[in-house]
């Protein structure tokens, strides 16, 4: 049980459920990648955590075909741009179901890896409740 | 003359027996390098040491360089035990360096680090690896160089106060590294091969300040984490016990025998039992730890044999199953002496036991590792001095070949380490192979001088007359005494 995927995924949907502002939602959804980012590459480093991330993507394409379209670029990935964008352009609940698979993937893949208890013990420094309005984050590292 | 020396805390390393081959644990804001080849454990002991070191108040830095993928260093360390997913970014945090190192600037990666540091104020710090920060480091002219990097590391985590680790592969003992200078201690880890073993050895090359136990010290690694065998303390008091007591002594389970030996075996010796094949060694040794536990004591048993214990008889079986008599486990492969002679004495200390059986050297020696066998001798005396140190009495068994046209106590020359020796030997005499034995040696003690006919039934071993009108027992075919019966029973005595 991936209780910290869970409620990553849960303030998302929370945020779904007062707004139906897709670009607003999908602006959250790239904001706490960058929060796993931050949280994750001292530990596992940067080159890891985007490795994973473009792995879920493909994984989760299946069920969610419109994640085919996010293509990072290889110099910016660490922004989560292109999925920002591809997202802004679902609808809310097709938003929060898309991302919310592609959380649960990564933090399969990473239990996988690492195990269910470090996993969910890193995850528990992502925050929970997302700046609504991202600052600017310096993610150069 | 002042009196206020700087005092140097020891920081217990939570690696079983490191603490005593450093020479009592690890000093505090020491600056240390962890060597060795690919797969010789070193990223292992450095997670042992950080998890064992780090608090919450004083959490551990670990720095992941370009080396091994932290995803897979993970993976890997959490099967450990000691791995405690609880402790990260607690008092445990991982800090990936690859983007700092990937620009070949050292200076850029010392204030990394630095920054690191001002921020968590870690007790310790570990920088895995250092080779691939080597391996990192580009052309740039302008970039300070190793040695500088090395020093000013050094002096940093020292002033503020952290116990520094720096993981090295590859890096070669005649290699005149920089880095070997600087460092207060030297922690060199090998796999040492030989015919088909391999065994894992730790030598603490250098550790400023305190006297280390010198030698290469064998270690295992389980799933616990790295078990290091120091040399069983020879500190302890030995001399007392090389001049036992005679006048308590330990009934063996065969009254005769006890009768033999003066009154049976004076507590604290170590008694040698040599025999052919089959002669009733380990017999007696089962009896000697049976006797012994009817007089409410405990006991251990080394077996070499590969067989199981039933094999060893119905009421030993019962006593170790009662925990009255430990086992020690001799079935991992490639045992060194320390590490036999750590188990025995851990169990003995268990058991508060008395008596002890190693049955038999011959099995002991098959059981280390071929790189120990070459100074068996040496180890073997060791040992025997390790026992004797716990106070407790020792019966090993050696099978001995029998030679009729000379007299031997042991192959390995070991006679003179024990304190008592029984031979066992066969003997023909009117077409039947008879079994005698006799009490060769019996230090500070009287002894009979009787070469006694005995023979096992089911109650053990039973001890009978002296060989009548026979003479040249030893040859292994005796002959009627001359003075007696001049007519020869069908034996040339040449």
């Amino acid at each position: 049980m991936q209780s910290e995927a869970l409620r990553i995924q849960a303030t998302i949907a929370d945020l779904a459920a007062i707004t139906d502002d897709a670009r607003h939602i999908a602006e959250v959804a790239a904001s706490t990648w960058r929060e796993i980012l931050a949280v994750l590459s001292p530990v596992i480093g940067p080159g890891g955590v985007i490795a994973l991330y473009q792995r879920s993507l493909y994984v989760t394409r299946t069920a969610y075909p419109c994640l085919a379209a996010v293509q990072e670029d290889p110099l910016r990935s660490g922004e989560f741009a292109a999925l920002q964008m591809v997202l802004s352009q679902q609808t809310s609940a097709q938003v929060v179901a898309a991302n919310g698979a592609l959380l649960q993937t990564f933090s399969d893949l990473l239990a996988n890896l690492i195990g269910v208890s470090l996993t969910e013990r890193l995850l528990r420094s992502v925050r929970s409740l997302p700046p609504s309005n991202p600052a600017p984050q310096d993610t150069s590292t | 003359m002042t009196t206020h020396k700087a005092a140097i805390n020891r920081l217990a390393t939570g690696v079983p027996g490191l603490d005593e081959v450093l020479g009592g644990g690890l000093p505090e804001f020491s600056f240390n390098l962890i060597a060795g080849p690919p797969g010789s454990g070193k990223t292992t002991l450095a997670h042992q040491l950080m998890f064992a070191l780090a608090t919450p108040e004083r959490p551990a830095l670990y720095f992941t360089v370009l080396g091994e993928p932290p995803l897979k260093m993970l993976r890997y360390q959490q099967q450990f035990d000691f791995f405690d997913s609880e402790q990260v970014n607690v008092s445990i945090r991982f800090i990936n360096l690859a983007d700092v190192t990937a620009t070949g600037d050292l200076q850029k990666v010392l204030t990394r680090i630095v920054a690191e540091v001002e921020t968590h104020g870690p007790g310790a710090v570990f920088v895995d690896s250092f080779r691939s920060m080597l391996a990192g480091q580009g052309d740039d002219k302008t970039s300070m160089g190793l040695q500088q990097f090395i020093q000013r590391l050094g002096l940093l985590m020292t002033s503020w106060q952290a116990t520094t680790f720096l993981i090295g592969e590859y890096l070669t003992e005649i290699d005149p590294n920089p880095v070997f200078t600087v460092a207060d201690g030297l922690i060199w880890l090998r796999q040492s091969p030989q015919s088909n073993s391999v065994v894992r050895k730790m030598e603490i090359m250098k550790m400023r300040g305190q006297q280390t136990l010198p030698g290469l010290h064998t270690f295992r690694i389980s799933n616990a984490g790295i078990h290091v065998f120091a040399p069983v303390s020879v500190a302890a008091p030995t001399e007392p016990s090389r001049t036992p007591r005679t006048d308590v002594r330990l009934r063996t389970g065969v009254p005769e025998l006890d009768r033999m030996m003066g009154g049976g075996l004076p507590r604290g010796y170590s008694l040698l039992v040599a025999g052919p094949s089959g002669s009733g060694k380990s017999i007696l040794a089962s009896t000697f730890l049976i006797e012994g536990a009817r007089a409410g004591e405990t006991g251990v048993i080394a077996a070499f044999e590969q067989r199981p214990k039933a094999a060893r008889g119905r009421v030993l079986a019962d006593l170790i199953d009662a925990d009255r008599v430990g086992v020690v486990d001799t079935r991992a492969p490639d045992l060194s002496v320390d590490e036999i002679a750590r188990l025995l004495s851990t169990e003995i200390r268990r058991l508060k036991a008395s008596r002890v059986v190693i049955d038999s050297l011959s099995g002991f020696e098959l059981a280390l590792a071929p790189t120990f066998r070459d100074d068996f001798r040496e180890s073997l005396s060791r040992l025997v001095a390790s026992l004797a140190a716990t106070g407790a009495s020792v019966l090993m068994t050696s099978e001995l070949e029998d030679r009729y046209t000379d007299l031997r106590f042991s192959p390995y020359g070991t006679a003179f380490m024990t304190d008592a020796i029984i031979v066992q030997r066969y003997i023909e005499v009117g077409s039947r192979l008879l079994r005698v034995l006799a009490v060769v040696k019996m230090r500070g003690s009287a002894h009979s001088n009787e070469l006694r006919l005995f023979h096992i039934d089911a109650d053990g071993i039973k001890i009978g007359e002296m060989v009548p009108g026979r003479e040249g027992l030893l040859g292994g075919q005796p002959s009627r005494e001359q003075n007696k019966e001049v007519r020869d029973i069908g034996v040339d005595d040449d």
